[in-house]
């Protein structure tokens, strides 16, 4: 007989509850643990309090070389780009299969913003379906195209809501800005807003552009 | 006292199981949380038991990043405006027991987080991200990619392999 997931779940977490025995062994640890004036936990505490201090004084001294050392100091861009570069790389499995921007409208319409076509002239290849994913934590959508049909290069592109308090400035491609190229990881990494949406293409760096 | 009630260790106890999956680590976990609970000081707080929940899956997950080495996930900042988050395409889920039982324990220890936390503890899916701290964008990948392993059950005879 079926029933509803969430009275299964129930059902499987109450038979996978203490035994008496269990439960007697936690209620004594949990007294010990209360207790003892000088036990586990005050030594715990000692022990925490002075990793805290070690750790606290050791991102003061991080800190203070990131300013002292110019250059070292991040660019939002490149972060960018090296966040989608290591995605591209671990390409991991597609959440959707599907060939054209409208199949994947409905099944990736919770995140919020209508998928596009990319721009003329920036085409990449065969599409091949689309996966849930994050640029700078913005829930995005990863569509992965297949340079040729049946080669193993692909391109990775990334669609999300532009936040430029998130995301930092990035070119507006319908303003006539150009977009942003950045290299991380080997891939070569291409940045621009257009219609209020972020996108990001990937390419491994031997790869050419196709535009 | 701890201020912790029986029911409050079955709960932690369970939380652990669906965690870890085994009875000596869920025990272990409940210890381990109360334990960092009463040295960090209990002033101030007034669901214990929640803030335990959070020690122990921390605890947990601290100990999976250390074996696996895998990379953990990023954490959100929280943006309650980026989309709506819930979990109503579980709901009309149905489901054989025996069924459930195979699956539930192929999933990951995260996905049978979130499911234990909805059904069980009750929490939205809002609540879930705010007490893992979870990204919205992940929980909801999350939620989409556990609905995906259900599905198969509409076609008899094929259950999916978690990834």
């Amino acid at each position: 007989m079926k029933v509803n997931l969430k009275d299964g779940i129930r059902n499987i977490a109450e038979a996978d509850g203490p035994s008496t025995v269990e439960l007697q062994r936690l209620r004594a640890l949990v007294a010990e643990a209360t207790e003892k004036p000088g036990g586990l936990g005050k030594r715990l505490a000692r022990t925490q309090t002075w990793l805290a201090t070690s750790a606290a004084l050791l991102a003061l001294l991080a800190v203070s070389f990131w300013l002292a050392v110019p250059g070292t100091a991040p660019n939002r861009a490149a972060q960018l780009a090296d966040e989608i570069a290591r995605n591209h790389v671990a390409a991991k499995a597609l959440d959707v299969e599907a060939h054209t921007i409208a199949q994947l409208r409905e099944p990736l319409a919770s995140l919020g913003f209508a998928i596009r076509d990319l721009p003329p002239g920036r085409a990449v290849g065969h599409l091949e379906g689309g996966r849930f994913c994050s640029v700078q934590t913005v829930p995005a959508a990863l569509l992965r195209y297949r340079v040729e049909p049946g080669s193993g290069a692909h391109v990775t592109v990334y669609q999300a809501a532009y936040m430029p308090k998130r995301h930092g400035w990035l070119p507006d491609l319908d303003g006539g800005e150009q977009p942003v190229v950045a290299r991380a990881r080997g891939v070569v990494v291409e940045i621009w807003t257009s219609g209020g949406l972020l996108f990001a293409t990937a390419r491994d760096e031997h790869q050419p552009s196709e535009h | 006292m701890s201020g912790l009630s029986d029911e409050d260790l079955r709960q932690l106890y369970r939380y652990g199981m669906a965690l870890a999956r085994d009875r000596d680590r869920a025990c272990d976990l409940v210890h381990t949380a109360v334990v960092r609970w009463l040295a960090g000081g209990r002033a101030g707080v007034d669901n214990p038991r929640r803030y335990v929940m959070v020690i122990l899956r921390n605890a947990h997950f601290d100990e999976g990043r250390r074996r696996a080495r895998h990379n953990p996930e990023p954490l959100d900042d929280g943006d309650d405006s980026v989309f709506h988050l819930d979990a109503a395409v579980l709901e009309d889920v149905l489901v054989r027991e025996d069924q459930l039982a195979q699956i539930w324990r192929r999933l990951s220890d995260s996905e049978r987080e979130v499911l234990y936390l909805w059904a069980v503890e009750g929490y939205t899916m809002a609540e879930v991200s705010a007490l893992t701290g979870i990204p919205k964008g992940t929980l909801l990948a999350r939620v989409h990619r556990i609905r995906q392993k259900f599905k198969p059950l509409d076609d008899p005879g094929q259950v999916r392999d978690a990834p």
